[in-house]
């Protein structure tokens, strides 16, 4: 999967889990810009995310996700992992 | 060894020393090791003393190992099952008292902080986020690490391994005097602020027992619990900054414990500002993993927010718990999972009441920010009473004593305490941040007279009181 097509992925995601149709994201999106993403909704998302791809986080990659590009980066090396 | 004591003093000086020696890397190790062995040494009169010690060193040990040779869910469990098991049984939980106890002294301080590491090993390594093996002499040297052995910060292993005898980025006169500058505010935190808030403390606790009428007892309990949490506070951040401070001087970035935590407007983002490490080491391992676990049981969004009052109420409950080994503790623990689920039911009721843009709007207003912030501390300042009083009992005679009427009464009395406070320090912070000491400027001249007033002040303050000041989070 590329990155444009996880980016894709991810984007239905955001919208699904905090229920704005228009919201966009870009890889420098944190949990500031958007509103809603707290600790609940963080793991909330990690769920959907993981249903998703196909992947599981660990304990500190579910901790220490800085922003979505963060984000996009580690489900990117997960998938290739599983390839 | 106290950290006020000049044995503490020289030891980390000669440790500073001995580390600079050689660059060689284990060589490093090996001065670290040998630090933490004669820092615990110092602890103790007997050698049989540190024997549980060591025996729960060498289960995690063996948990780790077992956990990375077979990285199943059961010897997973199993890890966690006999380290904890462990734990309960040397620290004697009072409601464990039929386990029975070891017939004989031996060493308790540092044991709860090496249980987080030992823990975060088994389950990082299980997760594949550790993937090297850990070597017997890291082992020793990540869980016994003298800087942390006492109280923390607790450092994930990742971070630890990275600066173990490696030199991050090599001393020069700045880093040597920032360092330097550290440890002396950990000092005037530690031995001015601190100790006077604990002298005040000690005055106003000690009359809360023949304090004559309801008035004159809210008042004293006001002053007491305030005193203590101004003491805990200076204390214990006094304490960070000390071991950080030491830490730069041995090539090791310790993370940060505290963020202004009196800045703090909820329950919740108090948490985040105090005990730092602490709060997030219960919410990568078990707030996280619950939360996830309920939601995969009860998948529909809309309970999203009802699962995190539980998660919150058992996180902050067993983070309450574990502060102490008796039953006061329990009503502590029972306080910190009520206020972490109040405040995120009050959360949850102002957004679908005012909206998410209209709550927001109202956490933005003057008069909600700093009556927060003394509603915030108000309720800290109470519930530590778990923390100084003597027992249950004790707890609920005092309760008892005060009334509805007398506990409602102290809230108000030291919120609004609180809130006047933050209003003017902020005031005054801001006027002086206004004319700032710019007209100094960061000369050596300046900086070297700041350090050595701070080491003035701290020798004068010292000398008038009686006593050194203890660590008061090593009992917990």
């Amino acid at each position: 999967m590329t990155s444009p097509q996880i980016y894709e992925k991810l984007t239905g995601i955001f919208r699904d889990v905090f229920f704005e149709d228009d919201l966009s994201i870009s890889p420098e999106t944190t949990a500031d810009d958007v509103d809603g993403w707290d600790s609940l909704t963080h793991i909330r998302l990690v769920l959907e995310v993981s249903k998703a791809f196909g992947v599981n986080f660990t304990a500190s990659e579910i901790g220490s996700l800085k922003n979505v590009g963060e984000f996009a980066e580690l489900i990117e090396k997960k998938l290739q992992a599983k390839a | 060894m106290s950290l006020t004591s000049p044995t503490f003093f020289a030891f980390l000086a000669a440790t500073i020393v001995a580390y600079h020696l050689s660059a060689s890397v284990s060589y490093r190790r090996l001065v670290l090791g040998a630090a933490n062995a004669v820092f615990i040494g110092s602890y103790l009169s007997n050698v049989t003393e540190v024997l549980p010690l060591l025996a729960f060193l060498l289960l995690g040990y063996i948990a780790v190992m077992l956990v990375h040779a077979r990285r199943s869910g059961r010897v997973l469990g199993l890890g966690i099952a006999a380290v904890l098991v462990s734990f309960i049984f040397l620290k004697r939980f009072s409601f464990f008292e039929p386990l029975g106890s070891l017939p004989f002294p031996y060493l308790l301080i540092g044991l709860s902080y090496i249980l987080f590491r030992i823990l975060h090993l088994i389950i990082d390594v299980r997760s594949g986020d550790l993937e090297q093996p850990v070597g017997p002499l890291a082992f020793f040297r990540y869980t016994c690490n003298f800087l942390t052995f006492v109280s923390g910060p607790i450092q994930r292993y990742q971070e630890f391994s990275a600066s173990d005898g490696v030199e991050q980025a090599p001393l020069d006169a700045n880093r040597v005097y920032a360092a330097f500058s550290r440890m002396a505010t950990g000092y005037v935190k530690f031995v001015i602020i601190a100790a006077t808030a604990e002298y005040a403390f000690t005055y106003f606790s000690q009359q809360l027992d023949h304090a004559a009428g309801p008035s004159k007892l809210v008042v004293l309990y006001a002053a007491a619990s305030s005193t203590y949490m101004i003491h805990l506070y200076f204390n214990f951040a006094g304490y960070m900054d000390i071991v950080i401070g030491a830490g730069h001087l041995l090539g090791q970035a310790l993370p940060e414990n505290f963020d202004k935590p009196f800045l703090s407007r909820s329950f919740l983002e108090f948490w985040q500002r105090w005990h730092m490490t602490l709060s997030q080491w219960f919410k990568f391992y078990l707030f996280n993993p619950l939360l996830m676990a309920l939601m995969s049981l009860f998948p529909a969004p809309a309970l999203t927010a009802y699962l995190g009052v539980v998660a919150f109420f058992v996180t902050f409950m067993v983070m309450g718990v574990w502060h102490g080994t008796t039953a006061v503790f329990v009503v502590y623990g029972l306080l910190m999972g009520v206020g972490a689920s109040v405040n995120k039911i009050w959360q949850i009721g102002c957004t679908s009441k005012l909206g998410k843009k209209g709550y927001r709007a109202l956490t933005e207003k003057v008069w909600y920010i700093y009556g927060a912030r003394g509603v915030t501390i108000a309720f800290f300042v109470l519930a530590f009473t778990c923390l100084w009083i003597p027992g249950l009992p004790q707890l609920l005679s005092l309760v008892q004593r005060l009334g509805v009427v007398g506990l409602g009464g102290g809230f108000a009395m030291i919120a609004l305490l609180f809130a006047i406070g933050a209003l003017v320090t902020d005031g005054v912070v801001k006027r002086i941040g206004g004319l700032s000491v710019a007209g100094l400027g960061e000369g050596l001249f300046v900086r070297n007279a700041v350090l050595a007033g701070k080491l003035m002040s701290i020798v004068a303050i010292a000398s008038l009181f009686h006593k050194a000041p203890d660590f008061v989070y090593k009992a917990f």
